[in-house]
């Protein structure tokens, strides 16, 4: 019996061997060829194309391209712009890392020694520094014949850079400045052979005036709400926008007496850098709608978004350009919010790269739309001193004891040199139950509303309440995902989940 | 214990988070700026002396020039005087360099120096010349750009004088530019006589070095061809050769060696036949067989997009006046030749011969082809095919067209 177990075992034993060596083998041979496979595809030598993810996007305008040299023809220019943009952004990421990747391929020899001479001295010293353009006039001076060589100036580049020192922020630093350039095509790649700064011309663009007093005013009679669709809290122009739905919403709205509402626009959602035709339309309709019910949108940019990081100003920038261009003259528009509660952000991202951000987001928009007001929707009435020369009406948010709000209100007002001030998002939720037992219930909500409607009366304080409805599901990015929190949140509505009035409705209803 | 570590972990996670500039009360020293000089020569070293009120305070300097920033520290302790020494590379790049004297990561003071090219040391001159082919004539040229930099690779200023010189023969012309834009450029235009252009470039005593363009002969004018033969008798054996004159353009180039020529020849039936030939010192020549019979054809070739030529005819007798068929083995066996050329000879193998079969109500069955041998072709007509009945043949060889009716029979 023992010798025959032993036998079986032992043939076990060796089938199995032979099958896990078997399979060894197999694996072994499969890795070579899998490695011998591998590598940079052939035609990558011709350097045909490089594909690039869009990382780098200032604003590009050539003032013209004509030049003795030879005519430019739209394919070499889209070239040459592309390649000259890669070399900036190149050389910002080589400052921020202290690494020379990807110079080779947009510098000459002599000129990328330069650049490792820098970063050698830098590196040295633990200096590194986050650098970005905003701004590109290019200006053809030469092609040549054989279209392998351009000089051009580049007027009024504004170069924003921060620098640091270990990991400590030294300083910031925005200047504008203009430089000559000689590129070479060399090996499917223009690169830059020669970078000159030369003085830079006065700038004799006309800037059009802004015209914001109609829409200002407004805001200074603001009673409003803050807009999510029932069914699509955080997602407005997702795939259940419909606007029946939205229309139906606006006449409540309405008939409650209020004129403005505040939207939200997710950076992600909207596509980035290259925001989708798709949305905007959806934007548009959404802001026709409101124009037929009588209500003004205060539209708040980069929901969603919290980076901030210099590498990724300009990719921002043209988000913000798509969106304010395409309804910049929408009669329904009131103002742009530039961003929902960023001093939150203060502690992770560092409050000045967040207020640098916002500075440089402001200073833009103004730009691309002269005729609306702006602001930023702090979430604190302390922090709504921020950048206050550079807002046109300051907002803030307030969820805190209603019996210390008028102090703090008033305390902002004095602050603020006289510009209007909106409560831009307050309220209270009616959830009583399981994750909360000692909540408020609806009836508390009422009292709430009630109080604050009386105070922003007698004060002529203007309000944006939290919100038309109450939400089934609250997306993980706004609360986390801790049921305490979404329950809470899903209850600050003045109509329930079932379309059902709550008591607060009467109360924020204009009597 | 265990609480302690933990708690001496959470302590650790929050002092790494990121610092925030200290917006601490710091006493600023005052400082002035000593250094009067604010023009530089690239190369020479620079030294940027402030007076300070506070002998210790860490000063520090950020310098900013087109291709970088970098902050740099005083290289004195302890004087009240704060000297900075700028690092080579800032010295030598020509263009602004901005500066900015930092304390405790305030700046205090800015300013810029202007580093001027450096033209008194060595020029180096960076030429590019393209395209480096051009053609005869006086529509094309070749653009020589010249880059002259100083010593330090910094381009030269606008207006420094550039001399071109370029050979081609037995002239040497000479002719003296400006930079502007970093650049000099000169169009050297093609000449009527194909040959090699030499250009070369001096700028502040250096010369460049020599570069090319090869100046090729212009598109082809129209040209004449000959045909040649041993004999005119179409035996499909015989090469008859085409010939061009000497091709040249319309400034007496003779066209560039391997220029292709199509001939095309079109015989009295309308059918087209093709050639292509290359030049060799402007004559393009090609040959081709001839036919096995009588034809006429008309020949004319064409450089594609450029010249053509005149037309030719060359006239085919025939070779073959006529030839015998024999029917063996009940009809079934056909042997058709000998074949004989025009001295009687037997003509080449490879002779093509065409049998059209028909039945007796003129339908057609099939075709047969089959080659010469030795002169003679033969056929057998297996029963499979051809099962025993009455069949019209139609012989077809060198032009001849021949039809007998025959019974089939046997197996």
């Amino acid at each position: 019996m023992a010798i025959k177990l032993n036998k079986t075992l032992y043939r076990t034993v060796l089938i199995a061997t032979f099958v896990a060596v078997n399979a060894l083998i197999i694996a072994g041979i499969g890795s070579v060829l899998a490695f011998m496979n591998t590598g940079a595809d052939r035609t990558s030598m011709l350097h045909l194309e490089v594909p690039m993810a869009d990382v780098y996007k200032p604003s590009l305008t050539w003032i013209d391209t004509i030049n003795p040299g030879r005519p430019m023809e739209k394919q070499a220019l889209g070239e040459i712009t592309n390649d000259y943009m890669n070399a900036w952004h190149v050389r910002n990421i080589a400052y921020k890392k202290n690494d020379p990747y990807g110079i080779n391929d947009f510098y000459t020899d002599s000129a990328r020694v330069r650049i490792f001479e820098n970063i050698h001295l830098n590196k040295a010293n633990n200096n590194w520094f986050k650098r970005t353009t905003l701004k590109h006039h290019t200006d053809l001076d030469f092609y040549s014949a054989d279209g392998t060589m351009v000089v051009f100036k580049d007027f009024g580049v504004e170069e924003y850079q921060e620098v640091y020192e270990n990991e400590t922020l030294v300083l910031t630093e925005k200047d504008t400045t203009s430089y000559q350039v000689m590129m070479l095509l060399e090996d499917g790649f223009w690169r830059i052979r020669h970078l000159k700064e030369i003085p830079t011309p006065n700038d004799t663009t006309q800037t059009k005036p802004r015209n914001i007093a109609n829409k200002l005013a407004k805001t200074r009679n603001i009673k409003g709400l803050n807009y999510y669709p029932k069914d699509s809290p955080w997602d407005t122009f997702g795939k259940k926008f419909n606007d029946s739905i939205i229309n139906a919403d606006f006449k409540i709205v309405n008939k409650m007496g209020l004129n403005t509402i505040r939207i939200f626009i997710q950076y992600e959602d909207f596509g980035k850098n290259n925001v989708e035709a798709k949305k905007l339309e959806l934007l548009k309709k959404l802001l026709d709608i409101a124009q037929n019910n009588n209500i003004d949108v205060l539209i708040t940019l980069f929901d969603f978004y919290g980076d901030y990081d210099v590498s990724n100003w300009t990719l921002t920038h043209r988000h913000a350009e798509a969106i304010v261009n395409a309804v910049k003259n929408h009669p329904a528009l009131l103002g742009w919010d530039i961003k929902n509660e960023p001093d939150l952000d203060f502690d992770s991202r560092g409050r000045q790269r967040v207020l640098a951000w916002l500075e440089q987001m402001l200073i833009n928009i103004k730009k691309w739309d002269t005729n609306h007001p702006v602001t930023i929707g702090w979430s604190a009435p302390e922090a709504a001193t921020n950048l206050l020369n550079n807002v046109d009406f300051v907002s803030y948010h307030y969820y805190r004891n209603i019996d210390d709000f008028l102090v703090a209100h008033n305390t902002l007002a004095k602050n603020i040199n006289n510009k209007p001030l909106v409560l831009q998002e307050y309220g209270i939720s009616s959830y009583k139950g399981l994750w909360n037992p000692f909540g408020n219930n609806k009836e508390d909500q009422a009292d709430f509303h009630k109080k604050t409607q009386r105070i922003f009366k007698e004060e002529n304080i203007q309000f944006m309440f939290w919100t038309l409805y109450d939400f089934n599901k609250i997306p993980k990015e706004v609360v986390g995902r801790l049921p305490w929190r979404k329950k809470v949140q899903e209850h600050f509505g003045c109509i329930d989940k079932d379309g059902n009035l709550k008591p607060s409705f009467q109360q924020l209803t204009k009597q | 214990m265990k609480l302690g570590l933990i708690l001496a972990l959470f302590i650790c996670i929050g002092c790494t988070s990121k610092k925030e500039q200290p917006s601490k009360n710091v006493q600023n020293p005052k400082v002035s700026l000593q250094t009067t000089q604010t023009n530089f020569i690239a190369g020479s070293p620079i030294n940027l002396k402030f007076k300070t009120s506070n002998n210790n305070a860490p000063l520090k300097l950020l310098l900013k020039n087109a291709f970088g920033s970098v902050i740099i520290k005083k290289d004195t302790t302890n004087t009240a005087l704060a000297s900075f020494n700028i690092p080579k590379n800032y010295c030598r790049l020509a263009g602004n360099l901005h500066w900015k004297l930092l304390h405790q990561n305030i700046p205090l003071l800015k300013g810029k120096l202007y580093i001027e090219t450096n033209t008194k040391n060595k020029t180096h001159v960076e030429t590019y010349f393209g395209p480096r082919s051009i053609t005869a004539g006086y529509n094309d040229y070749s653009m020589l750009t010249v880059v002259p930099t100083d010593i330090y690779d910094n381009p030269v200023d606008d207006s420094t004088q550039v001399t071109v010189k370029y050979q081609f023969q037995k002239n040497i012309n000479e002719t003296s530019l400006n930079t502007n834009n970093f650049i000099a450029w000169y169009n050297v235009r093609s000449t009527t006589k194909a040959g090699r252009i030499l250009v070369t470039s001096e700028s502040n005593g250096t010369t460049s070095k020599e570069l090319t363009t090869i100046v090729f002969p212009s598109n082809a004018e129209d040209f004449k061809i000959t045909a040649s033969s041993a004999h005119n008798y179409a035996d499909g054996n015989q090469i008859i050769t085409f010939k061009s004159n000497i091709i040249k353009d319309k400034y007496g180039n003779t066209v560039s060696d391997g220029t292709l020529v199509n001939f095309i020849i079109k015989d009295e039936k309308g059918a087209y036949l093709n050639t292509v030939g290359t030049t060799i010192s402007g004559i393009a020549e090609t040959r081709t067989l001839h036919p096995d019979y009588a034809a006429k054809w008309t020949i004319k070739a064409f450089i594609t997009g450029a010249a053509e030529s005149n037309t030719i005819n060359f006239n085919f007798e025939a070779a073959i006046k006529d030839y015998p068929i024999q029917f063996y083995e009940n009809n079934r066996k056909l042997v058709i030749g000998p074949f004989k050329s025009f001295m009687k000879q037997l003509v080449p193998d490879g002779i093509l011969v065409k049998i059209d079969i028909y039945d007796k109500k003129g339908n057609f069955i099939e075709t047969k082809n089959t080659t010469t041998k030795n002169g003679v072709s033969s056929i057998y007509l297996e029963t499979h095919y051809l099962p025993n009945d009455t069949y019209n043949f139609k012989i077809k060889a060198a032009g001849i067209t021949k039809e007998y009716t025959k019974d089939l029979y046997g197996n």
